[in-house]
């Protein structure tokens, strides 16, 4: 395989397991709507997903509790289905968050010290 | 959009128009949102980043077929449709419809029969019965009277209406 082959596999893994916790984070403070929601994942490569992974996440959340949904019209626009945190998303995306900076945290601190080498103190959020 | 409906059959009428009805909505805010830039939008592309309609539907569908654990609060309701035989359907089906007649049927006797279909409470209200032939006790008195026709037709009424939401849950577990 090549490299850009495997640099892009990595990259799938790592979005699939960031995603869930980038659109909980999201949603943190409004209410947003597909589209937007999209738009605001595209802005950096990491979470640049397209519509057919985008929706049916959302759907798969909204199952497990996580978002309500509903259908808001503004205006003379066309309806539009906002998605908002519940408070287990909220508990969820907080739990997410937490354990994300720990695993950055965790490996900044491996990638400073080379196996072999002096042990690496464990990762802490303050580093 | 027909491509992916007829994909979405495992879901539930409603929670496959919802699904239909959301991307319908993306494509006109994206086709929207570019004409108001003064854009053309790539209409093959757009319905490319959602994918093969069946791979995308499958996404919708994936908790159905592989079992994936149900929104809290329909536990109940999914082991009983797991389990459900078409004996099982028709007999809730014969049994609630049949009380839904009875009381319809009770309803046209009072029109009918007035002064013999009739609530009758004796010994100081201790005992009640609904009774097609007349009082049932010496000195009971009716309790009801042509009140027990409305109250039958929408006891018959409820009935039948509960019956049809049992059957319709029920429905969905049958093979």
């Amino acid at each position: 395989m090549s490299e850009d082959a495997l640099h892009e596999k990595w990259q799938i893994q790592l979005r699939k397991g960031a995603l869930e916790l980038v659109i909980l984070a999201a949603l943190r403070e409004r209410p947003v709507y597909g589209l937007a929601l999209l738009r605001h994942l595209q802005r950096f490569a990491t979470t640049d997903i397209a519509e057919g992974t985008l929706y049916p996440l959302l759907d798969r959340l909204k199952r497990e509790g996580l978002l309500t949904a509903s259908w808001v019209q503004e205006g003379e626009n066309r309806p539009r289905k906002y998605y908002r945190l519940t408070a287990s998303g909220e508990q969820k995306r907080v739990a997410l968050e937490q354990a994300w900076r720990q695993s950055v945290a965790d490996i900044d601190a491996l990638l400073a010290a080379p196996a072999g080498s002096e042990p690496p103190r464990k990762g802490t959020d303050n580093d | 959009m027909d491509a992916l409906a007829s994909h979405l059959g495992k879901l539930d009428k409603a929670e496959a128009e919802e699904v239909v009805r959301e991307i319908e909505s993306h494509i006109h805010d994206v086709i929207d949102q570019a004409e108001a830039r003064g854009d053309v939008v790539d209409v093959v592309a757009l319905l490319a980043g959602f994918g093969p309609p069946p791979a995308l539907a499958a996404q919708y569908v994936a908790h159905v077929q592989t079992g994936a654990p149900p929104p809290s609060g329909f536990r109940v309701i999914q082991r009983v449709t797991r389990t459900v035989t078409r004996g099982l359907y028709y007999s809730m089906g014969a049994f609630g419809y049949s009380i839904a007649i009875g009381f319809l049927l009770l309803a046209l006797a009072k029109l009918m029969y007035p002064s013999l279909v009739g609530a009758w409470t004796a010994n100081g209200g201790d005992s009640v019965a609904v009774t097609w032939s007349g009082s049932p006790y010496p000195h009971a008195r009716e309790l009801l009277g042509y009140w027990l026709l409305p109250i039958a037709l929408l006891a018959a009424a409820w009935c039948a209406e509960l019956t049809r939401r049992v059957l319709r849950v029920l429905r969905r577990g049958l093979a």
